[in-house]
């Protein structure tokens, strides 16, 4: 091949092009178009994702508002038809710089695009339901330690994709009405289904990393949501992928909300005269559990603020450690006599 | 976007060291990765490409049991199954299955378990194959031994494989038999006790858990 310093240069081209594609997002998969979509069909892909992700439909939801904003910005640059041949040539570079050396007056901002095509505020639903691909649910034993100081796991994700095939296929049927005249005056309504003509698509296998991140502090039951990621559906859009939350079992720690339980054995003496004694908590610093007084059998010591943290607060649960004491199985007769002189 | 990942890919082979951790542009060759406890799979018959399929239809011979079948089609999530131990073991979410072990497959809609029992298939009149029980609800039909064709040790993704019913002695099997009234279509799945062809099936499509231990 060539130089090395050469493939080095293509290295980074082809690193910087793919993160280019991944990190800005190209366009075109943001509003899930081809790249050669036709105007209105942009327009009616913006319209339909930009109803789904709006702040509005989703409220406190980052990764939709992350999206709004993605699509918005695909939506200004692929509408307009100098800025997407330049988009289309030199990529997001292109139209950034096309935009500060005085381009065309302004551009639009983000409300006039939408209100353009929504007329004004989104007061009730959009008339088609969009067919939706079934959804997929996985539940995922999470880890204490991962629930207490937060991870991920890496997940494999292999599932079907729609591509394009050749040839044509009959979509977005529908059932249309129309009247036969079929004498002076005399009508009749027959119903017909009309189709139009799509490309052909087929399915294909396609499998990626998903990277499901654990929250300090998630609760059982939590769903992890990954959008669009469940089964594909021709002519809609696909299910979604969900993680449900599970705390799985542990050794030494049994959680109860957001408090953690655990049981720890002392011997007699340890019982009675105290006893230094730490335990490792689930990010290994240690927690003190001694006393200098006496330790009753199956007394609970509660520990606050070492218990597990709380999903969306600062606030932290509490330990609760029970003593279990270890009671000598026998006495000697010499003991029996020494204690009974101690403790009477 | 394609276009430049397969470039990168290319590249790779090339023999550039580069993190992992991105997107592969295909599904690895022969055989993918490995199928752990908790993965949530589906299972494709070699000869017919059928997939595994389950739902709410209920036999109308034999057990009268909630029916299994072969599916044609592949964006249904009604042919999702969620790879299982045995009640009581030490197994847990992330770990490897050795060619040998017992396992068992929960259908992930419905939470019934692949089971199979001395009924009669309803068209071919080979062993039953249902889907029988619940979350707190499993008994020894529900127990398939994972034989691993080939010389492979631990169950991987696209790796040809047989489920025997441990207690008929049956492998999971399907053929060319269609149903013709409900679930019309969709292919009779049985349990036949000769090892055949029509015996083989792999894990195709899915989520796959990682591996316990690795991050």
């Amino acid at each position: 091949m060539a130089l090395p310093r050469t493939r080095l240069l293509l290295l980074v081209f082809l690193v910087s092009h793919v993160f280019a594609a991944f990190g800005g997002k190209n366009y075109y998969d943001v509003l899930q178009v081809s790249k050669g979509a036709s105007e209105e069909q942009i327009k009616r892909a913006y319209r339909k994702l930009a109803l789904k992700y709006h702040p509005d439909k989703n409220p406190g939801n980052e990764e939709a508002n992350k999206r709004f904003t993605e699509i918005n910005n695909a939506y200004e640059v692929l509408s307009d038809r100098e800025k997407r041949s330049i988009y289309d040539r030199y990529g997001e570079e292109g139209v950034k710089q096309h935009a500060s050396s005085g381009g065309r007056g302004g551009g639009m901002n983000i409300q006039d695009i939408f209100n353009n095509l929504f007329g004004g505020g989104m007061a009730e639903e959009e008339e088609e339901a969009i067919p939706k691909g079934d959804d997929v649910v996985v539940e995922l034993d999470a880890t204490l330690e991962d629930l207490y100081m937060g991870g991920s796991l890496k997940v494999w994700r292999e599932k079907n994709v729609i591509k394009p095939a050749p040839g044509k296929r009959r979509c977005n049927c529908r059932n249309e009405v129309y009247h036969r005249q079929i004498g002076p005056g005399m009508f009749q309504q027959m119903t017909e289904q009309v189709c139009e003509q799509c490309p052909n698509v087929k399915f294909e296998r396609e499998g990626y990393f998903i990277t499901v991140d654990i929250e300090k502090g998630m609760q059982d039951g939590q769903e992890l949501l990954f959008y669009e990621d469940g089964e594909p559906k021709v002519d809609g859009e696909a299910g979604d992928l969900k993680f449900r939350i599970r705390t799985a079992p542990h050794e030494h720690f049994r959680r109860e909300g957001n408090d953690l339980h655990t049981t720890v054995t002392i011997s007699l003496v340890q019982a009675l005269v105290g006893f230094e004694k730490t335990i490792k908590h689930l990010d290994e610093h240690l927690v003190e559990l001694g006393t200098k007084g006496i330790t009753k059998p199956k007394a609970v010591r509660k520990f606050k603020g070492e218990g597990m943290p709380s999903h969306l607060s600062t606030r932290k649960g509490d330990l609760y450690v029970t003593y279990e004491v270890l009671f000598p199985k026998s006495l000697t007769e010499d003991q029996k006599t020494k204690i009974k002189a101690i403790l009477s | 976007m394609a276009i430049s990942l397969l470039a990168l890919a290319a590249f790779l082979l090339l023999g550039l060291d580069l993190e992992e951790g991105s997107v592969f542009p295909a599904a690895a060759a022969p055989e993918g990765v490995e199928i752990t406890y908790g993965s949530v799979i589906k299972l494709m018959h070699e000869g017919t490409k059928f997939r595994l399929h389950s739902h709410e239809v209920p036999y109308g011979s034999g057990s009268g049991q909630q029916s299994v079948t072969g599916f044609p089609n592949v964006d249904d999530s009604n042919s999702y199954w969620i790879v299982r131990p045995m009640p009581d073991s030490a197994a847990k979410q992330g770990d490897v299955i050795q060619s040998g072990t017992i396992i068992r497959l929960q259908h992930m809609r419905t939470r019934r378990w692949l089971h199979s029992h001395l009924h009669a298939s309803p068209i071919s009149g080979n062993l039953e194959v249902s889907c029988f029980g619940g979350d707190n609800e499993s008994d020894t039909g529900d127990f398939w031994r994972l034989e691993i064709e080939g010389s492979g040790k631990t169950w991987k993704q696209d790796q040809r494989i047989r489920l025997r019913h441990v207690d008929t002695g049956g492998y999971l099997h399907s053929h060319d038999r269609k149903y013709t009234r409900i679930a019309g279509g969709q292919q009779e799945v049985c349990g036949v006790r000769d090892k055949r062809p029509d015996n083989i099936w792999s894990a195709a499509e899915g989520v796959y858990l990682p591996i316990s231990g690795s991050k």
